[in-house]
């Protein structure tokens, strides 16, 4: 009847809003999907999977049902579990680029400490649970609030913010721990 | 301290940190010493968060590529995705067939080609008789609608896109992307707009405001009251998004038209006063979304994250050695990239909340300059002979559906006659065997 009803129109993207939607949001959804995959390539595709399924999905997108951000990341975590899926299959390889990129410091000594840190954090956050992880990897790396995740996984604001809690206090006893042993 | 109380603390200082305004070296807890554990958490959180992953700009660019192809090849998402479905489905039907042996014994071959016969002998009747009564009708609304046909391609073809200037269209607002994302700012005000643009809402206030409206007009008033609807969204600082003209067989024109108008103040309410106005309201939904809350997280991050950025660069400015520039320069990059980040996501909420869309469909009721559609075709005599005409129709239809079916028939009741035969012959032949 109208061509030009806002609930139609804003359920379809053009394409200049699903670019828009791909810059302002590539960077955290490899975040986050980095957090979860140890190997970069496996996050590259994860990622790329991610925004093809979003264009395709994007004409059953509804503004009315929630944010684009947590649509995308939806679509993100799906894409990440199917992966975490096929890999159980798999034989797990252990990848030679496993080490994530930082490029901020530019100091030696302080590149390795940090590189240090960073593969001591990738271990503790093994000792976490699959869903603590999950929130853990929303939070700093696909820089969501905690009200965006909680709408995400279907939990309350305040249990994210518990769930965050618990998690940190584990990874700081594991990282005490580590140390300890060393 | 108890648990909770430090909870919360430490949820509040991750927020802040995340959003860039937090020195965890620097004790700035609100209780002035800052528990030491508290502290631990805090630079751990500050490690996750600074750790976090960035893609190389080659899968950026990998993947931007492939996103165009894809963009370019299915330029209407739904039909590729709905395409794809179908596809799946009909395979994974055919891999369900299996082919049962055992089951095909002489009196349900038989049973089911009596059904089939039968079955196809309705469809063609059926078929028949819908083709008839269509035939019977479209000699009558030919003429009609081939009238109708050379008024619209006449006075009537007034299909508008945005991109068309509005029917006024002098005013430079006037003209707006059809995607919706046009002139975002808020800035789209026209200069001659009369008293359009007042103050902009307050910054604070982020609202997806939709109207749609159904309204009933006496006839012969329809161009008039487009014309003041697009009026309305000039005069409100906005554009014609879309808009189309229709003809009824009665004569009587009907049609939608979607305006959007800059979303301040109090603009949105007097359009909808203005088109209140227009003719018989017969229904009217207005719905809002407040975004306000996301908004305004954004904007705290962008700020926080320029004010960041202008310390680096200030910092930029003092540094003596290459290495003290390297480091700056490539803290200042990943600050300006997630500036460039939010920058987006503002962008693309402002674009949706600067406008506010009506849409209204519009119809003329009354007394048309004819008489319902195709209400006086029907006389008695027209009846009987449609009657007859059907008639005909279905003994032609029972013919060629013969020709067709009895070959096929007897060519198949032989097939089946000389299996049987060899399957007696066979049976008779172990018979006598034992």
């Amino acid at each position: 009847m109208l061509p030009d009803k806002p609930a139609a129109r804003s359920s379809s993207f053009g394409k200049m809003d699903f670019e828009e939607i791909y810059r302002g949001f590539v960077r955290p959804v490899y975040a986050f999907v980095a957090y979860r995959i140890d190997s970069r390539s496996d996050a590259e595709d994860v990622t790329a999977t991610t925004f093809e399924k979003a264009w395709r999905a994007s004409g059953r997108f509804d503004p009315a049902k929630g944010s684009v951000s947590t649509w995308i990341f939806t679509i993100a975590r799906n894409c990440l579990n199917d992966h975490l899926r096929s890999q159980s299959r798999r034989p797990s390889t252990v990848e030679l680029d496993e080490e994530q990129q930082d490029g901020v410091e530019s100091d030696p000594v302080e590149q390795f400490q940090a590189q240090e840190m960073r593969r001591e954090l990738r271990d503790a956050l093994g000792s976490l649970s699959a869903n603590e992880r999950e929130v853990v990897a929303l939070k700093f790396g696909g820089s969501l609030n905690n009200r965006e995740i909680g709408r995400l996984l279907n939990i309350t604001e305040s249990n994210v913010g518990t769930i965050l809690y618990r998690s940190l206090m584990k990874l700081k006893n594991q990282l005490e721990g580590g140390i300890e042993n060393d | 301290m108890t648990d909770m109380k430090k909870q919360q603390e430490l949820m509040e200082m991750i927020e802040r940190l995340l959003a860039g305004n937090v020195d965890v070296a620097r004790d700035d807890s609100p209780h002035g010493t800052r528990d030491e554990e508290l502290q631990k958490l805090m630079s751990l959180a500050e490690e996750l968060s600074a750790g976090k992953a960035e893609p190389t700009p080659e899968f950026e660019e990998r993947l931007e590529g492939r996103l165009a192809e894809l963009m370019a090849e299915s330029a209407v998402p739904d039909k590729a995705e709905a395409d794809a479905r179908g596809a799946r489905t009909a395979s994974s039907d055919s891999g369900k067939v299996r082919w049962a042996p055992s089951w095909l014994t002489m009196p349900r071959i038989a049973a089911v080609a009596a059904a089939l016969v039968i079955s196809l002998g309705l469809v063609g009747v059926t078929g028949a008789l819908i083709r008839g009564g269509y035939q019977g009708k479209t000699s009558a609304e030919t003429s009609a609608v081939s009238q109708n046909r050379a008024t619209e391609n006449g006075t009537l073809s007034k299909e508008q896109t945005a991109d068309s200037p509005a029917p006024q269209g002098t005013v430079e607002s006037a003209v707006g992307d059809a995607s919706g994302f046009a002139a975002p700012g808020g800035t789209a005000a026209s200069d001659g707009a009369g008293e359009s643009t007042v103050a902009p809402l307050p910054s604070s206030q982020r609202i997806i405001q939709t109207a749609d409206y159904r309204i009933e007009i006496v006839p012969g008033e329809f161009d008039d009251k487009y014309a003041q609807i697009s009026a309305v969204a000039i005069k409100y600082g906005g554009y014609v998004v879309s808009g189309d003209t229709r003809m009824g067989n009665d004569g009587l024109k009907n049609g939608s038209i979607s305006i959007r108008v800059a979303n301040t103040s109090d603009n949105f309410t007097k359009a909808q006063a203005e088109i209140d106005g227009l003719g018989n309201v017969t229904s009217r939904k207005i719905s809002g979304q407040d975004v306000t809350e996301e908004y305004v997280d954004l904007q705290s991050r962008l700020r926080n994250a320029e004010a960041q950025e202008a310390q680096y660069l200030a910092l930029m400015q003092r540094a003596q050695t290459i290495e003290e520039i390297l480091s700056v320069q490539s803290r200042l990059a990943q600050v300006q990239s997630e500036i460039e980040q939010i920058k987006g996501r503002m962008k693309y909420m402002e674009g949706r909340t600067d406008f506010a869309t009506i849409s209204i469909d519009l119809r003329e009721t009354g007394e048309g300059t004819t008489a319902d559609d195709g209400g006086t075709d029907w006389g008695f005599v027209d009846s009987i002979r449609y009657a007859g005409w059907l008639a005909v129709q279905t003994v032609n239809f029972v013919i060629v559906a013969l020709g067709v079916l009895v070959p096929l028939v007897i060519l198949g009741g032989g097939l089946a006659l000389l299996i049987y035969r060899v399957i007696q012959k066979r049976r008779a032949g172990r018979n006598n065997g034992a």
